[in-house]
């Protein structure tokens, strides 16, 4: 870990933010299955060329009769023919006629009205009905376009494609549509302490546990991840990975560690001073945890490179500011950060003055204000502290929030706050 | 006299990895880069950065007799 040099200024969060965002951008947008577009984001406005119903067809099980006919309760009509959902209707209904049918099945030429059944008394021979009500021309019939008419507008570009959009396009008979892809992120670890799951612990060594939460973190989201594995502190096999990474498909690697000043931080090192980079970001950003950060934009391929610190909670504390909005505005999505809640400190939360945004995990308890409290001590080592965390409280430099105070809270878990 | 370095690479495509050159700012040493070391580096160029010291400068830095201009080539050229 490096400690505070007044010969590196840090950088404020928002400026660090924005130099990452400024050289993110949409992808190229591909065109897929209907099925294939649910969650990603559409690239295109899609109007619609066909009409939802496509044919006048009834909303209610009853008879299909001519409103001209029933403008009074109590009117008795002939039934000549039935017509089931997935039938095409043949009868033609003259006057002082009615025809059996049911939801969804197409009115018959000549009715406009349909009377619910609940409403109707059939004869004994069932060869007349009495239709108990009057009815306006157009009851219970809905109309071709009623729901979608041919030109409207059903996805527009930017859009987030849902269950409903999928939905709807099918009955529309659209088979493709264009959206932005989401981009392919590889997640690595870097650092010679670093052991595999299944290897022993100890003497120095330690598990890998970023790769496995980033991996879960990219999953979550609906990032597709590539499991890059781990390397040790080595600018040369860091470089190898990240060829690796570009050769899988990679549009983004995560990598954690290595990007201090240390004697052995290689991925700084190695994003620095061994390959091009069209944007380079090498920094400490004034945030606790998650101060030394590397962001690079390589010049060819064009692979965006993330240098998390290695301590845990900073790891996730550098995906959740810098990692996840840069993957959704690479994905098209015009929200890109967490959303922010104004919470009130359910115990005192002290800090002490040092420059920096403190980002404390806290869980959330829903109410008006949303109560928050530390979900674990604080520290950029301590995991669990993420175990019951709803979201981290964002604490400007100073002395920290007394107990009911207003914190303002990064939102993680919004169905916390929400009470669900 | 500036110090010129290349990378992996572009020291490969250059066919050095180290010289000196006589250039007053970083732009003119881009713009003899190619013809003083002929079309692999020429080629390796576009998606090349250069580093002046071990930090992004733009092409008008003036540089002095104990600069060292780095050449970092691409991570696909070589």
């Amino acid at each position: 870990m490096s400690h505070d040099d007044p010969e590196r200024p840090l950088v404020e969060l928002a400026a660090a933010q924005t130099k990452v965002l400024d050289a993110c951008a949409p992808l190229a947008p591909v065109v897929v299955p209907v099925t294939a577009a649910l969650g990603l984001v559409a690239a295109a406005d899609v109007r619609s060329r066909a009409a939802l119903p496509a044919f006048a067809n009834s909303a209610m099980d009853g008879y299909a009769v001519r409103a001209a006919d029933c403008t009074d309760p109590g009117v008795t009509l002939e039934v000549v023919g039935a017509v089931m959902a997935g039938e095409r209707a043949t009868a033609v209904l003259g006057a002082g006629q009615a025809v059996r049918i049911m939801t969804g099945a197409p009115v018959p030429d000549g009715a406009d009205a349909v009377c619910p059944v609940e409403q109707t008394t059939l004869t004994i021979d069932g060869a007349k009905v009495v239709v108990g009500t009057a009815l306006r021309a157009g009851r219970h019939v809905r109309r071709p376009g009623e729901d979608v008419a041919v030109g409207d507008m059903v996805l527009h570009a930017g859009d987030r494609v849902g269950p409903a959009h999928v939905g709807l396009l099918h009955g529309l008979g659209e088979d493709e549509v264009a959206v932005v892809p989401r981009p392919r992120v590889g997640v690595l670890s870097t650092g010679d302490e670093l052991v595999g799951e299944r290897d022993g612990a100890g003497s120095g060594r330690i598990r890998d546990t970023n790769r496995a939460t980033l991996l879960g973190l990219l999953t979550g989201d609906g990032f597709p991840a590539v499991d890059l594995g781990r390397v040790g502190d080595d600018e040369d096999a860091y470089l190898a990975a990240l060829r690796a990474a570009a050769s899988a498909g990679c549009d983004v690697v995560c990598s954690t560690g290595g990007v201090s000043f240390g004697d052995r931080d290689a991925v700084r090192a190695a994003l620095t001073s061994r390959v091009a980079t069209r944007v380079l970001a090498a920094t400490e950003v004034a945030i606790k945890p998650g101060k030394p950060q590397v962001f690079a934009v390589l010049t060819d391929p064009e692979l965006r490179v993330f240098g998390l610190p290695g301590n845990p909670v900073a790891a996730v504390v550098s995906w959740e500011l810098f990692v996840r909005p840069a993957l959704r505005t690479m994905a098209g999505l015009a929200a890109v950060h967490r959303p922010r809640v104004a919470a009130s400190a359910g115990v005192p939360m002290p800090r002490r003055r040092d420059g920096k945004i403190h980002l404390v995990p806290v869980s959330i308890h829903p109410g008006a204000p949303p109560v928050c409290e530390p979900s674990g001590r604080f520290g950029s080592h301590i995991l669990s502290s993420l175990l019951a965390a709803d979201g981290f409280a964002v604490l400007p430099d100073g002395d920290g929030a007394e107990e009911g105070a207003t914190v303002e809270c990064m939102v993680t878990r919004p169905d916390a706050v929400l009470g669900a | 006299m500036a110090h010129l370095r290349f990378l992996g690479p572009a020291a490969a495509a250059a066919g050095t990895a180290h010289d000196d050159i006589d250039a007053r700012t970083v732009d003119e040493v881009v713009s003899v880069l190619a013809a003083r070391y002929g079309p692999s580096l020429a080629a390796l160029l576009p998606t090349c950065c250069i580093r002046v010291n071990g930090e992004e400068a733009d092409g008008t830095r003036n540089l002095g007799a104990h600069d060292e201009v780095a050449v970092l080539p691409p991570m696909s050229g070589g």
